[in-house]
């Protein structure tokens, strides 16, 4: 018996659910980025799986843009870490809890 | 009936003048400027105001009113109003002794407001109210001449209150306000009557324009009967007796005189414009102009005539006893109003008029020359620091004079022939509007008292300026009860006589007042001199009114034949002998008839006893008052009979109560507030809970997006999409 469409959703769904518990519990503002990139990613294997399960490329064709969204949102996102970082001295983002410096 | 143009630049230059004064007047900077266009614009009204009364095709000899129709006003359904003005033989004559004395009046006020810091809004005002007054007059419905009504009561609380740094002007002028927005009230109800009753609300017929008449639809009704329900039936009297508490609000009648007195707090010139000469004779205006109506109500003129006597003889006595030189002069103008109210309420309409314009001389001299004195006194306005100014201001002294015997009812002065004539209609009035003749020997009777009160308060006046003792260096009264510092401070002026810009004025008014009689001679006196007398104001005003159906008009003169019968329609006929009609015989039959000998005779004899009254009057103050000018008159009359103080207990403090307790603490604190103050409080509360939510911690953000995302996907999975009950 191969792979079965729900051994990959099971398995994105496990993967999903370690980046919101990530993102929840981690205070590390990098562990938390990173949280999120890896539920993205979770996402986009649910895309993969149903793309081969219905034959269909649209899913595979999603994956693609999602990827370069999270490129440019990794971009933006470590550059205003850096920013944050240089001002706080701090990566704790309990620290971050108000909008002024 | 024609129109001009011209009508209107009589009540827009006004306008135009308090427009400028208003605006750039601050920036002139320069009193004579000022000055010079406040006058001139009024002077170009009183110019026009003579051109179209009196040339060739003018409103005082044709038979016809001169229209000017500016626009359509207000159009809804049956309901039109115009912005029209209306020159006929009563507005023409209103029209130009308003603009006259009122441009005599500007031109005081230029050497009375000198220095003053608010010298130009002191004019724009003055203008503004020439033009309110004067669209009051010309109007030719009854929206625009409430629309004139409401400016001049606008102007009136502006001028009361001139001098914003003294706490009993802006009262004064408040309490005007208040007390005229009573009389508005039953004007606007007697308006909306009108409305109904008849369709129209324009004066004039204007056929072009699909208008017609009121006062003609009014004059085609049957009278109504003289009983006191007629008062509440909607027809003529209802109507009658609500525009009659609009006059008795403007023109100061019993009970709402009140703020008449107070007015006095306004500068002197105000005092004589408004509050003497102009302003308050409108609501007698505006009785004589619905004259119609008014002959329809027998009872609303029988009331007219009560209050209008009560009022004379009530304020004249208060007169007597007061020490304020400008309030005798404010009790004085109530109770000549009381007298022309009266001359309206047994229909002698014409001889209201006539003592309107008479009044309006003599009262604006009086009230000018007490300008003058106040002055010539540096603003000391009580009697008891007058005396003996004869010597210091002869000018004035002169002037006020022949004011003072005008208003005594001394023959050759204007006031003596308006007065006498008031009485002598007093005494023959018809039957028609009094329950029984008793009634016009009684009313007869308060006039004349009224006229004897009034040679005395009068001379006691000029006795306590003029002559006696010169009391105005002496540093202390007894009786002054007010003797504040800045007061005292004033006595070491010596008192000094006006600069010519208010003399000239007196001095113009003075002729006025002693020539100005001689329009209206009646024919009893007249033919006493001449064979063919002419009663000059009779003979302009007669067309223009309506007579009641008893008693025959007496109409003197050729011109009465004319089919002058665009608002006096013939009388109505209600019982008894019909009632010989004027117009219809020949003439010269006519004219025996409305002058019999038997009543030549009377009217004689009644015109010498009020001359004996006025004299015995005369007399009477000069040995009391040239004795003792400080003689202590009667508590109560120099209290006002406690009218105020019966005012404040009765509605004022009841009102002030309620609306303090009931008003602001109960409904605007507890309910309005209340009810905001909840709705705020809810909003904190709300906000204070939910707060929590925005604590800036990123995970908590996480969090709650987790859990919307879980209680969304939750319901789905639970009910199924169809939940939402959108369409497949």
């Amino acid at each position: 018996m191969g792979p079965q469409l729900s051994w990959y959703l099971a398995l994105s769904a496990i993967l999903f659910t370690i980046g919101v518990v990530g993102v929840i519990i981690r205070r590390n503002v990098i562990a938390m980025f990173m949280c999120i990139e890896l539920m993205l990613n979770a996402v986009n294997l649910t895309f993969v799986a149903f793309s081969s399960f219905f034959q269909d490329v649209t899913g595979q064709l999603f994956v693609f843009i999602v990827m370069t969204v999270a490129a440019a949102e990794a971009a933006v996102g470590l550059g205003i870490i850096i920013a944050s970082f240089r001002n706080r001295e701090s990566l704790d983002v309990d620290d971050a809890s108000v909008m002024k410096l | 009936m024609h129109e001009n143009n011209l009508l209107s630049l009589i009540i827009f230059a006004p306008l135009g003048g308090a427009a400028i004064n208003w605006f750039i007047g601050r920036r002139l900077r320069n009193e004579k400027i000022i000055g010079i266009i406040a006058c001139s614009s009024v002077g170009i009204s009183t110019i026009i105001a003579f051109y179209l009364a009196f040339n060739s095709n003018g409103a005082l000899r044709s038979t016809e009113p001169i229209l000017d129709h500016l626009w359509t006003w207000i159009q809804v359904g049956r309901f039109r109003a115009d912005f029209g003005l209306a020159l006929d033989r009563l507005s023409g004559t209103y029209a130009l002794f308003v603009t006259f004395v009122g441009f005599l009046i500007h031109v005081f006020a230029v050497g009375y407001m000198h220095g003053d810091s608010g010298f130009y809004r002191f004019f724009a005002y003055l203008n503004l109210f020439m033009f309110a007054m004067l669209t009051l007059i010309l109007a030719d419905n009854f929206l625009l001449m409430f629309v004139g009504w409401e400016g001049v009561g606008l102007c009136s609380y502006l001028l009361i209150g001139y001098y914003t740094d003294r706490k009993e002007a802006g009262d004064a002028a408040k309490k005007a306000f208040i007390t005229n927005r009573v009389g508005d009230w039953g004007f606007v109800l007697g308006l909306m009557l009108v409305f109904f009753l008849t369709g129209s609300i324009s004066f004039f017929a204007k056929p072009e324009h699909g208008v017609i008449s009121a006062l003609q639809a009014f004059a085609g009704m049957s009278a109504d009967p003289f009983t006191w329900k007629a008062l509440f039936a909607g027809g003529a009297t209802s109507v009658a007796i609500l525009l009659f508490i609009g006059a008795a609000g403007k023109s100061a009648q019993i009970p709402l005189y009140v703020w008449l007195p107070d007015a006095m707090a306004g500068p002197t010139p105000v005092s004589a414009l408004i509050h003497a000469a102009t302003m308050v004779t409108a609501g007698v205006y505006m009785i004589v102009r619905c004259s119609a109506i008014y002959t329809h109500a027998p009872t609303a003129m029988f009331t007219v005539a009560i209050i209008g006597a009560a009022t004379a003889i009530f304020a004249a006595t208060i007169g007597l006893a007061q020490n304020d030189i400008k309030k005798v002069l404010a009790y004085s103008t109530v109770s000549q109003l009381g007298y022309m109210f009266l001359a309206c309420g047994v229909g002698a309409f014409v001889a209201a008029i006539f003592h309107v314009i008479t009044h309006a001389f003599f009262k604006a001299l009086l009230f000018l020359g007490s300008g003058s004195v106040i002055h010539g006194m540096h603003h000391e306005q009580d009697m008891r620091r007058m005396g003996g100014l004869r010597k210091y201001m002869p000018i004035t002294f002169a002037t006020m004079l022949t004011g003072w015997l005008a208003i005594s009812g001394i023959p050759i002065f204007a006031g003596f022939f308006s007065k006498d004539e008031i009485l002598w209609k007093t005494w023959s009035a018809g039957e028609f509007s009094l329950p029984s003749l008793i009634w016009s020997k009684a009313l007869w009777f308060v006039g004349a008292i009224t006229a004897l009160l009034t040679a005395v308060y009068m001379t006691r006046m000029m006795v306590m300026t003029f002559w006696g003792s010169e009391r105005f260096r002496e540093k202390d009264i007894d009786h002054h009860e007010e003797g504040d510092a800045a007061q005292a401070r004033h006595n070491v002026h010596e008192p000094h006589e006006s600069p010519w810009v208010m003399t000239v004025p007196l001095i113009v008014l003075a002729v006025l007042s002693t020539v100005g009689g001689f329009i209206g001679v009646p024919y009893a006196l007249g033919s006493l001199f001449s064979d063919h007398p002419v009663n000059y104001i009779e003979q302009t005003l007669e067309p223009v009114i309506s007579h009641d159906p008893v008693s025959v008009p007496h109409v003197e003169g050729s011109h009465a034949v004319d089919e002058m019968q665009w608002l006096s329609p013939k009388p109505q006929q209600l019982d008894g002998p019909p009632a010989v009609h004027a117009l219809e015989g020949p003439e010269a039959a006519s004219a025996e008839h409305a002058h019999s000998p038997e009543e030549i005779r009377q009217e004689r004899l009644l015109a010498l006893v009020s001359v004996l009254i006025a004299a015995f009057g005369i007399g009477f103050g000069w040995l009391i008052f040239q004795k003792r000018p400080l003689l202590q008159m009667p508590r109560i009359l120099e209290n006002k009979y406690y009218v105020d103080e019966i005012y404040d207990a009765t509605i004022i403090n009841p009102m002030e109560g309620l609306s303090r307790e009931g008003l602001w603490k109960l409904f605007d604190v507890g309910v309005i507030d209340g009810f905001l103050h909840a709705l705020g409080d809810a909003v904190t509360e709300g906000g204070r809970l939910v707060r929590h939510m925005q604590g800036g911690f990123v995970r908590s953000y996480a969090a709650i997006i987790l859990i919307g995302a879980l209680v969304l996907i939750g319901f789905f999975a639970y009910f199924g999409a169809h939940a939402l009950g959108l369409p497949r």
